[in-house]
């Protein structure tokens, strides 16, 4: 008997330890990796006195099934355009209350991106407020000697076109995802990022298909900007513009002299990620004060500080354009401004069938 | 005896919420066309089956086996002499020597897939360190090359090949070898008629503990740069396709391919000396 009680009195005291810890409100935030300063996390849960608990996500992908599986009552989500359509027309999202965030006003983001956003799918405003914007483009060093002049003057079609590079010279890096790696054949071939004409589809199959065994093709993720930056392994590679600063950065503060550079085709690919409240939230007041921490202007350019992307509001670009360092890297990168893109396409939710038959192209290509 | 039997009844709850409940799961989603989980809203349907005919499922499950038969094979090959060595030799500390060989197998497996990576490409540590001392050798370019992933999965399995051999190798009676000797065996005879044979139950325990994760791995092939497994081929419909219950499907039949080979393996072993 005196076993039972002491077993039940453990049990008991065990359980108002942990609720001990349980007394801080949760804020479950469903973010890429390496997407946020740490510091300012940390700014946040004092602020806030509540604790951040983040969940890291690979694609758009991954938060989709996360928010639609509600394993986690995310509160706060960073998905890209497509998936903010997706996630909207499947009805789990939350409209959001603009009052309830101080710091917000519909004027207060750059001009391009407003004007991106008006001629995106219709309420899109409603859902999101966004986070980060940023285009693809070529990253390559100077591994084979005149490549710049070629990237600069060619743009996509170095990919493809063996007239331009030595194809036993090359070896050139492609994101291994789907929807980015079929893009660079898309932007290429002049057709819509937002093609479903089977055709055309059988085209960018075919054209990935013959890159593949024509060059040198490297499929990677993150690994890609790594290379291009180690100077050996790569000479090109399709990157996020926030991935090149990452890396820029990097070197930087490394000491490196190995060049590295991006360049931006005309025709690209433009693409937003924005903050929403899914459906799944349960700490909906704290997910709107984390909305209007991260538009604070001194929040934003801390967190530029630690991200690479370019931010979204005019404050923060007016802020990062008056601060020496910036100024100068706006000059000499202008890729960092996304806005500075001729003809940037955004992608949009095409539907199920043919996110599967995207995955079938790209299986095509790749491991021809 | 049976008042031990109530100590496996944690072991019964734990397998059944995570092994039965999991698999009952994914049965389910085998028949609905669900993205995510939901497996009480789902209507039945057999559209997933079409799966099994697409040219690209065959051919990653082909060369998933092919892959792993290879890697195998090399297995067998690599680990039958070390094992045997080790079993066969005077060293006082065995288990040290063994332990050096697992070694490895204690570290993360992502961490030696990435290291692995590195050292197919250029720039890697061995070069660079041959390199300062004035050595310039062309760099093996593995990275994405079948011979890569099969270097990769060898090494990162063979430890699971060396340890049953040789736990059978030093079980064997030592006066075996001595009466074949005194039979006037020489002692590639011996090997062959004596030390093989009561060995191949360590083999096939190798086979089977080497073989299935191969075939079955996603992460050491994909670190590897090879896409085109079966692998590769579910985690694209947990991931870019949200198509779960096509995922599901395949790993059912996955799981059926290697419950029935396990189910052969037992009907050959009847004594039930493989190591399972």
């Amino acid at each position: 008997m005196k076993k039972v009680i002491l077993c039940f009195s453990i049990l008991f005291l065990s359980l108002v330890a942990l609720t001990g810890c349980k007394k801080k409100p949760k804020l479950y935030l469903l973010n890429w990796n390496e997407y946020l300063n740490g510091d300012l996390v940390k700014k946040f849960e004092e602020q806030f006195d509540c604790k951040v608990v983040q969940l890291a996500s690979e694609s758009n992908e991954d938060m989709y099934t996360v928010i639609s599986n509600g394993q986690y009552p995310v509160d706060i989500a960073i998905p890209s355009d497509y998936m903010i359509q997706k996630l909207a027309n499947e009805k789990l999202l939350n409209q959001l209350d603009f009052s309830k965030m101080s710091n917000y006003q519909s004027d207060m983001f750059d001009e391009n991106l407003a004007n991106l956003r008006a001629s995106y799918f219709e309420g899109n405003e409603s859902y999101a407020v966004p986070y980060f914007w940023g285009t693809i483009g070529i990253m390559y060093n100077d591994r084979t000697p005149g490549l710049e002049e070629v990237i600069q003057q060619n743009g996509w079609d170095v990919f493809f076109d063996e007239t331009l590079v030595d194809k036993n010279q090359v070896k050139m890096g492609m994101y291994n995802n789907p929807r980015d790696a079929i893009a660079v054949a898309e932007l290429y071939l002049g057709y819509s990022l937002n093609t479903t004409n089977s055709d055309e589809l059988t085209n960018v199959q075919n054209l990935l298909v013959k890159q593949n065994q024509t060059f040198d093709v490297k499929y990677a993720a993150d690994d890609l900007k790594k290379w291009v930056a180690g100077g050996l392994n790569l000479d090109f590679a399709i990157v996020y513009s926030g991935d090149f600063f990452d890396q820029l950065y990097i070197l930087e503060e490394d000491g490196s002299d190995q060049y590295i550079n991006m360049y931006v085709p005309d025709n690209t690919n433009l693409y937003f990620d924005a903050m929403v409240i899914p459906t799944t939230s349960k700490n909906t007041d704290l997910a709107y004060e984390f909305i209007n921490f991260m538009l604070d202007t001194d929040n934003i350019v801390e967190n530029v500080s630690y991200v690479g992307y370019c931010p979204c509001t005019k404050l923060a670009i007016e802020a990062l354009q008056n601060d020496e360092y910036y100024a100068d890297l706006l000059e000499k990168y202008p890729v960092f401004y996304p806005g500075n893109t001729k003809n940037g396409e955004v992608y949009r939710d095409l539907g199920d069938d043919i996110y599967r038959r995207l995955t079938e192209i790209y299986n095509a290509g790749r491991n021809a | 005896m049976k008042r031990f039997s109530k100590l496996s009844i944690p072991y019964l709850i734990w397998m059944s919420l995570l092994v039965l409940i999991p698999i009952a799961i994914l049965i389910i989603m085998a028949f609905q066309e669900t993205k995510g989980i939901k497996i009480f809203e789902g209507k039945l349907t057999f559209n997933n089956f079409k799966v099994l005919v697409d040219d690209y499922f065959i051919e990653s499950l082909w060369l998933s086996f092919l892959y792993s038969g290879i890697s195998t094979v090399c297995c067998i090959f690599i680990a039958y002499p070390i094992a045997y060595i080790i079993a066969r030799s005077h060293f006082n500390n065995r288990f040290l020597v063994l332990c050096f060989l697992v070694l490895p197998m204690w570290s993360n497996t992502l961490l030696r897939t990435k290291a692995i990576a590195s050292l197919f490409m250029e720039g890697n540590i061995i070069s660079s360190m041959l390199a300062k001392i004035g050595l310039e050798l062309p760099t093996l370019d593995l990275y994405g090359k079948p011979l890569g992933v099969i270097i990769g999965m060898v090494s990162m399995y063979l430890p699971f090949m060396i340890l049953p051999i040789y736990t059978v190798l030093e079980k064997i009676d030592k006066s075996l070898y001595d009466a074949s000797d005194d039979l006037g065996a020489n002692t590639f005879k011996t090997f062959w008629k004596v030390t093989f044979p009561l060995s191949l139950k360590g083999i096939v325990t190798g086979i089977i503990l080497v073989f299935l994760p191969c075939a079955t791995g996603f992460g050491i092939a994909e670190g590897l740069g090879e896409s085109g497994l079966i692998g590769t081929f579910i985690q694209q419909n947990f991931g870019n396709n949200i198509t779960y219950g096509v995922g599901a499907l395949v790993s059912i039949v996955i799981l059926i391919i290697i419950t029935a080979s396990l189910f052969i393996v037992g009907k050959v072993d009847k004594e039930g000396e493989t190591l399972l």
